[in-house]
């Protein structure tokens, strides 16, 4: 099934993801950003990492993105135990055949949920270190792509628990966001009672978007304008946790290409053709806090990373400059960063770039900005396809 | 160069720059030179005691040990060696005493003579020192300005007129000089101030504080030297007003204060008249002296009070006596700056503009604070008093509340005693005066001059006159009054004027050779009645009298109602012009408000001037942000279809953010750097009130228009209906502040101080090239 056509413009790209929203909203109830965050993640070929104590629906919201894609999914439970080649897959002699033959583990898949990642051993978390930076799984000396869109969604618990390993800066630094589930309020857990007592509302979910939409909605996502201003922004405010006297380490490069995609994600996510610096700042803790180590002073003066990095967003001034060149009909050449895409960006529509919002008539309400979540809690579910189909099997 | 070298070169700098305001005092300033000498001395030793880490108390007592052979050297080089001798230090007090004695002797300015200049060498050589000591050894630049203040004092008591607004800017800059370099340094003592990385490059921003603190105190400086300009000092005059409205002055003294008044080579004219009145009877008064302590002749401490309309009845006056109203219409020409109104005696009624107060006891009218006659037309209504010479002659014993006008010093009266007798004679007090008059003024034996050896009104000028008999109006009006005081009638000494000449139109003129000086005695039932002691000058007043007199040339036959002005013009002549120039009174009468020098109407125009100057200056931040605005709002209503190419809408697009950025700025509204446009958009909406309807319909208009000319690809091509956008906001804005906000807004924007280039547009415009946009890989 495939909500788009080829002409594929951000408005449907915005009702899709409002569909997806609207079903793992009917499971995870009273966290509409924490949705909104693994969605944008999702949009942009990134992974999640969900820390938070135990049973406050990590793995739920995992498997509700999952369950609302229709898409291979596979679920690793991290145990001390687990070995690598379990994550990768596994090369067995076929005595038939008289060869080996690839047994690829349950890291081939669009959406792996990797279960309480840090109580495997470092050793194996240390496997997923390839799959999540190059998308691909190099076994035997053979290397094996991984299907489009992959993504690892993570749950752990915070490393102050009992039995576990803290994950390496490298292993954090391959995940996009870390998103904190947090305690739902009081009356979404009352809600839950209701609905949770009558059965598992996973089963209730039907899947609202597909692979191949997924990837066109991810080719759209790549298509979003970030203007110079914005782009120096991004860098600004990552240079500056380099910066800042608070932090031991700071964001790596690889964090402002992470912001500057979740943004653009985003920002179609908001039926929006261009980034804000709003959206920088709206993602700059969650994408850029778990890579981040304080100094000893800011733990001694019981400065949070979160608060450090807010901090930041405050000071750093935000860019005023228009980005390109006034005139400029309809959507601009590509950057030379988008050069190196893989796929060529497809042919936009005349009116992909309009922007959205203006003039007021366009919408309602007067601010995109504000009290959109409204518009998303009302999509209409997918045909259920099924959970599990794996192209790669 | 650390903070403490910058301190060392400020509190240099500050002491040159108020040095210099000792330069208006002497003719020559060579010894600024050694001065500046000797301050950079002191900072230099100051910089290198203070890196050897000498006590602090020690620093400036080497200052001064240093200093010591530097004087010497410089101020007595031809006895001095590089190690002060006795000798040399003799010299040096030999040329100091000489520089005092200097300074006795002159007025500013002075000329540069040898002990002035080592003087002042030495005074700026210590002031340097204290300074040095305090704002550097010490780092406390505030007390510092008190030697400062001290020096700048010192030329500023001297200077007759005050010094220089510009002798004032430079001293106030010196302070201001030093403050700043002590607040930076204060700062950076707290380390390096904290700037986002953005900004680091820039560097401009990296010191906000100390331009801060010198915009203050540039706009302190230029707000004291603009704001005395326009406003007149009237804070003592306001005092003034504020009591009683009746409070002891000194009025002034033309004849004392004005000796040293110049010879007026030619007759200058003063002021023009016509009269309904007897012109050979229109003496006009400016001054009325009744005090004599031997030395001269002064007025009186008396209180003043605001003018009546009508002034009360003179002082003794009975209606018996036959008193005319008449009417003069005084023109005083400009220039004549003279603070007390000419009026013949007694007025009655006086209308004349200013600020004038009125002193009864002498029935003058005083200009209040600076207020002159110069240039004015005023009408004077007055009484023409004439007295029967039997009314004269009957008048009783004088009340004793006229006792004050009567004392002698006791060694005139000795003196003078025997001679009065001798002339007054016996009879009533009216028949002794007219005998002293006539002695004086028709005798022969006096002589008018103005040539004589004293000059003055006090006991040493009366004994000359008395032993040589001759003398001038001064003279012969004080002689007369102390004698007319010894027989026991109390009297004045009247200054003023003698009737002035006829030009033939039936005005009068007078000019500066027409002042005068007379007597004025006091006779009960009648009041104070003038006599004309001096020969040539005037006209005695005549008395109506049924018993003829023998004088011959008297005109005491005329008729009261006689008017025939044909004497007066040979009477004025008199006074020619090579006899007249010493006449003291008259020089004093003439400049009594301060010289005539410049002209009232180009004082009017540079005080108009400046006045305007002043409002525009105020004035500056509102025309400019209106400018601003209008021309936002101009580009905004442009259609970029029309003329495509010339401008550029997204410009217009954001100029109209800017606006509504700016009029929060004005209001007040806090605008952070790195608040998005959706952020403020957010908060404004909260400052809306909830029915302005369009604003809050426009505001987001705006916010997302400017939005997508900064961050998208493709910036919005309709502009027009932005400027209503930003009116409506504006207007929305402005109405929800309260009214102090919104005069503050309109008078003094805040964002009309702003830098533009300050703001990340334009740095993000002038600085490095767009980086690559971090696309994914």
């Amino acid at each position: 099934m495939s909500t788009f056509n080829d002409q594929a413009g951000l408005k449907e790209l915005a009702a899709t993801a409002a569909r997806i929203r609207g079903a793992m909203e009917s499971v995870i109830e009273g966290k509409p950003e924490v949705v909104r965050l693994a969605l944008t993640v999702l949009l942009a070929e990134g992974h999640l990492l969900v820390e938070d104590v135990p049973g406050v629906g990590k793995t739920m919201l995992a498997k509700s993105l999952a369950r609302s894609v229709d898409c291979s999914v596979r679920r690793v439970q991290f145990t001390p135990d687990l070995l690598p080649s379990d994550v990768t897959g596994v090369s067995v002699y076929d005595q038939q055949r008289r060869e080996f033959e690839f047994k690829p583990g349950a890291i081939f898949a669009n959406i792996v949920i990797g279960d309480e990642i840090n109580r495997a051993s470092p050793k194996t978390q240390s496997a997923l270190l390839e799959c999540m930076a190059e998308r691909q799984v190099t076994v035997d000396g053979t290397t094996y792509e991984l299907q489009a869109p992959f993504m690892v969604i993570a749950t752990q618990n915070p490393v102050e628990m009992e039995g576990t390993y803290p994950l390496p800066e490298a292993q954090r630094d391959r995940f996009m966001a870390r998103v904190s589930m947090g305690y739902p309020s009081l009356d979404a857990e009352l809600e839950m009672l209701g609905v949770h007592g009558a059965g598992s509302p996973l089963d209730s979910l039907d899947p609202a978007a597909d692979a191949r939409d997924i990837v066109k909605l991810i080719e759209a996502v790549r298509e979003v304008h970030v203007s110079p201003g914005v782009a120096r922004y991004a860098v600004e405010l990552v240079s500056a946790t380099r910066n800042s006297p608070e932090l031991r380490l700071g964001a790596s490069p690889r964090a402002t290409l992470h912001l500057v995609r979740a943004a653009k994600a985003a920002a179609a996510l908001d039926n929006r053709g261009y980034v804000l610096p709003d959206d920088l700042q709206a993602l700059a803790v969650p994408v850029l806090a778990h890579r981040l180590l304080p100094t000893a002073e800011a733990q001694m003066s019981r400065r949070s990373v979160e608060q450090v990095v807010q901090d930041i967003v405050r000071t750093v001034p935000v860019p005023g400059a228009p980005g390109t060149p006034p005139g400029a009909q309809g959507y601009p050449a590509p950057q030379p960063a988008q050069v190196r895409h893989a796929q060529p960006a497809p042919q936009s529509g005349p009116g992909y770039g309009r922007p959205a919002g203006y003039p007021a008539a366009q919408q309602p309400q007067p601010y995109p900005g504000q009290g959109q979540a409204g518009p998303y809690g009302a999509a209409p579910g997918g045909q259920f396809h099924g959970n599990g189909h794996n192209p790669a099997r | 160069m650390t903070g403490r070298l910058r301190m060392a070169v400020a509190a240099a700098v500050a002491t040159t720059l108020t040095a210099s305001s000792l330069l208006p005092l002497v003719r020559s300033g060579a010894w600024i030179w050694q001065a500046l000498g000797a301050v950079l001395l002191v900072a230099a030793v100051g910089e290198a005691v203070r890196r050897m880490s000498v006590p602090r108390p020690l620093i400036g007592v080497v200052q001064l040990v240093v200093l010591i052979p530097y004087l010497m050297l410089v101020l007595v080089p031809e006895v001095s060696g590089p190690i002060p001798t006795p000798d040399a230090v003799r010299a040096y007090g030999d040329l100091m005493s000489a520089g005092g004695t200097d300074i006795k002797n002159y007025s500013p300015p002075v000329p540069a003579a040898d002990g002035i200049g080592a003087i002042l060498v030495t005074v700026v050589a210590v002031v340097a020192v204290m300074v040095d000591t305090i704002a550097v050894t010490y780092g406390q630049a505030a007390p510092a300005g008190l030697p400062l203040l001290a020096l700048y004092s010192v030329p500023a008591a001297l200077a007759e007129s005050g010094l220089g607004w510009g002798v004032f800017l430079l001293s106030g800059l010196a302070y201001v000089v030093l403050l700043l370099a002590e607040g930076r340094e204060r700062l950076l003592r707290w380390g390096r101030p904290l700037v986002p990385p953005g900004a680091r490059s820039s560097g401009t921003s990296a010191r906000p504080w100390a331009r801060g603190g010198g915009r203050i105190g540039l706009a302190t400086l230029a707000v004291a030297v603009a704001v005395p300009a326009v406003i007149p000092m009237t804070a003592n005059r306001l005092a003034d007003r504020s009591g009683t409205g009746s409070d002891q002055i000194t009025t002034i003294n033309p004849v004392v204060d004005l000796k040293d008044e110049l010879n007026r080579p030619e007759n200058t004219d003063l002021l023009t008249y016509t009269t309904t009145a007897d012109p050979r009877s229109m003496y006009l008064r400016i001054a009325a002296l009744d005090l004599f302590d031997g030395n001269s002749w002064q007025p009186s401490e008396q209180g003043l009070v605001d003018p009546p309309k009508v002034m009360p009845p003179p002082q003794g006056l009975d209606p018996s006596v036959k008193a005319t109203k008449v009417t003069t219409e005084i023109k005083v020409v400009k220039g004549y700056k003279q603070g007390s109104v000419p009026m013949p005696y007694p007025a009655s009624e006086v209308k004349v503009k200013g600020d004038w107060r009125y002193e009864n006891e002498g029935r003058l009218l005083l200009g209040d604070k600076g207020q002159t006659i110069s240039n004015q037309r005023y009408t004077v209504v007055s009484l023409d008093v004439r007295p029967t010479a039997d009314q004269l002659r009957a008048a009783g014993a004088v009340p004793s509340s006229m006792s004050r006008y009567r004392p002698v010093p006791l060694n005139l009266v000795r003196s003078l005693t025997d001679v009065t007798n001798r002339v007054a004679g016996s009879g009533s007090s009216f028949d002794k005066a007219l005998r002293l008059e006539k002695w004086f003024a028709e005798s022969g034996d006096f002589k008018y001059d103005t040539k004589v050896p004293n000059k003055g009104n006090g006991k040493n000028a009366i004994d000359n006159f008395m032993e040589q008999k001759i003398g001038y109006c001064e003279q012969f009006a004080s002689t007369m009054a102390v004698m007319a005081r010894i027989l026991g009638i109390p009297s004045r000494v009247a200054v003023g004027f003698v009737p002035g000449s006829p030009t033939g139109d039936g005005t009068y003129k007078i000019g500066s050779h027409d002042a005068h000086a007379w007597p004025e005695l006091y006779f009960a039932n009648v009041g104070w009645v003038r006599f004309e002691p001096t020969p040539s000058r005037g006209t005695a007043p005549q008395f109506d009298d049924n018993r003829p007199l023998p004088e011959p040339s008297s005109s005491l036959t005329a008729t009261p109602t006689e008017t025939n002005p044909t004497p007066l013009p040979e009477q004025s002549r008199q006074c020619r012009m090579d006899d007249c120039p010493e006449d003291t009174p008259t020089a004093a009468a003439v400049a009594a408000g301060g010289g005539g020098d410049g002209g009232n109407l180009r004082n009017l125009l540079i005080g108009v001037g400046a006045a305007v100057l002043v409002v525009l200056l105020l004035a500056l931040p509102m025309l400019l942000r209106r400018r601003v605005r209008r021309r936002r709002l101009t580009a905004l209503s442009r259609d970029p279809v029309v003329d495509a190419g010339r401008a550029d809408p997204g410009e217009a697009v954001l100029g109209a953010w800017q606006e509504v950025l700016d009029t929060a700025r004005d209001l007040g509204i806090r605008t952070g750097n790195s608040e998005t446009p959706r952020q403020l958009t957010v908060r404004l909406l909260a400052e809306l009130p909830e029915d302005a309807e369009a604003a809050r319909e426009a505001l987001p208009r705006i916010a997302l228009a400017a939005e997508q000319v900064m961050y998208a690809p493709e910036a919005p091509q309709r502009t027009i209906g932005l400027a209503e956008d930003v009116r409506a906001v504006r207007g929305a804005l402005l109405a929800a502040a309260t009214r102090g906000t919104r005069l503050r807004a309109e008078f003094l924007p805040a964002s009309a101080f702003r830098r533009p280039q300050g703001g990340p547009l334009e740095r993000l415009r002038s600085g490095r090239e767009p980086e690559p946009e971090p696309g994914s890989a």
